[in-house]
């Protein structure tokens, strides 16, 4: 416990190295989380188009995966399901924006963990969500450009 | 999730209140991590602290600066928004004079020690010590 006299409590905290590291890594985090949220729920997802089994040294197998302000579509993937993957993942960039991104995590974690993936309420949300008709910009990484995206089924 | 997003007050909202929790939290990561940058100027009549500035009208006032100073750390510590609460909290919770609050007593304490402590002074753009 800290040794506290003379009300010089924060210099204690403020003049510890261990405590000063623990705190600004957290609050680092704490501010990486809020301000892409903040990102997020103004401006465009960006969206990346890789082999996402190949980039993940095969650990991954999907169609698209959000992650913060990215949407990763799979290049290997069938285009006819393009506009379905993007739209399920625009559903995850929005659950994050709303919740940020240590909040949403925790709280699809625990979903999978009680309910499994099927039964995943932001899965469920995503998957009820993709086949909605959707206009979009998004800024596609592969180009480099803002792209339009109009999507009617 | 749609409907909260795509809902202009809820998110204007929500980017307001996230951007100024990731301001506190990233200022207070500097203040951890940095010393204050002092500027001295005749545009204030006291000290004011502002994420991690301190704004000054004389640089050679000792107690007033080390009570900055205290403030900073305290800021630091519990982020501007901790900071700001705790005094609330506790002014609405025991009715008492902001000056009377544990953090202001602190910073006033403070004002006693004679240790010195480093800043960055901006005005000659030079990290300074600044001496009781």
């Amino acid at each position: 416990m800290l040794y506290l006299s003379k009300g010089e409590h924060m210099e204690q905290i403020y003049h510890n190295t261990f405590l000063v590291i623990v705190l600004s890594v957290l609050y680092a985090v704490a501010s990486l989380n809020f301000g892409l949220s903040t990102y997020m729920l103004n401006g465009m997802p960006i969206v990346v188009e890789q082999d996402i089994a190949e980039m993940s040294y095969g650990l991954i197998h999907a169609g698209g995966f959000s992650a913060g302000p990215f949407i990763c579509i799979d290049s290997t993937d069938r285009p006819e399901i393009w506009h379905l993957v993007l739209r399920h993942e625009y559903q995850h960039y929005m659950q994050t924006a709303v919740l940020t991104p240590v909040g949403c995590g925790i709280a699809y974690s625990f979903e999978q963990l009680v309910h499994g993936y099927e039964n995943n309420w932001f899965e469920i949300e995503a998957y009820n969500a993709q086949f909605d008709d959707f206009v979009l910009d998004i800024f596609y990484w592969n180009s480099k450009e803002v792209l339009h995206v109009e999507w009617e089924w | 999730m749609d409907s909260i997003y795509n809902n202009t007050f809820l998110n204007l909202l929500l980017t307001v209140v996230y951007a100024t929790v990731a301001i506190s939290f990233g200022s207070s990561v500097i203040s951890l991590t940095t010393d204050p940058v002092v500027i001295q100027t005749d545009a204030v009549s006291e000290n004011i602290s502002f994420l991690n500035y301190i704004i000054t009208p004389d640089v050679n006032n000792y107690a007033e600066l080390r009570g900055s100073y205290q403030t900073y750390m305290q800021k630091a510590v519990l982020t501007p928004i901790g900071y700001h609460t705790i005094i609330f909290t506790e002014m609405a919770l025991y009715g008492i004079d902001k000056s009377q609050t544990f953090l202001l007593k602190e910073k006033e304490l403070s004002k006693l020690y004679d240790e010195q402590f480093k800043v960055f002074y901006l005005n000659e753009f030079k990290k300074i010590k600044i001496y009781p």
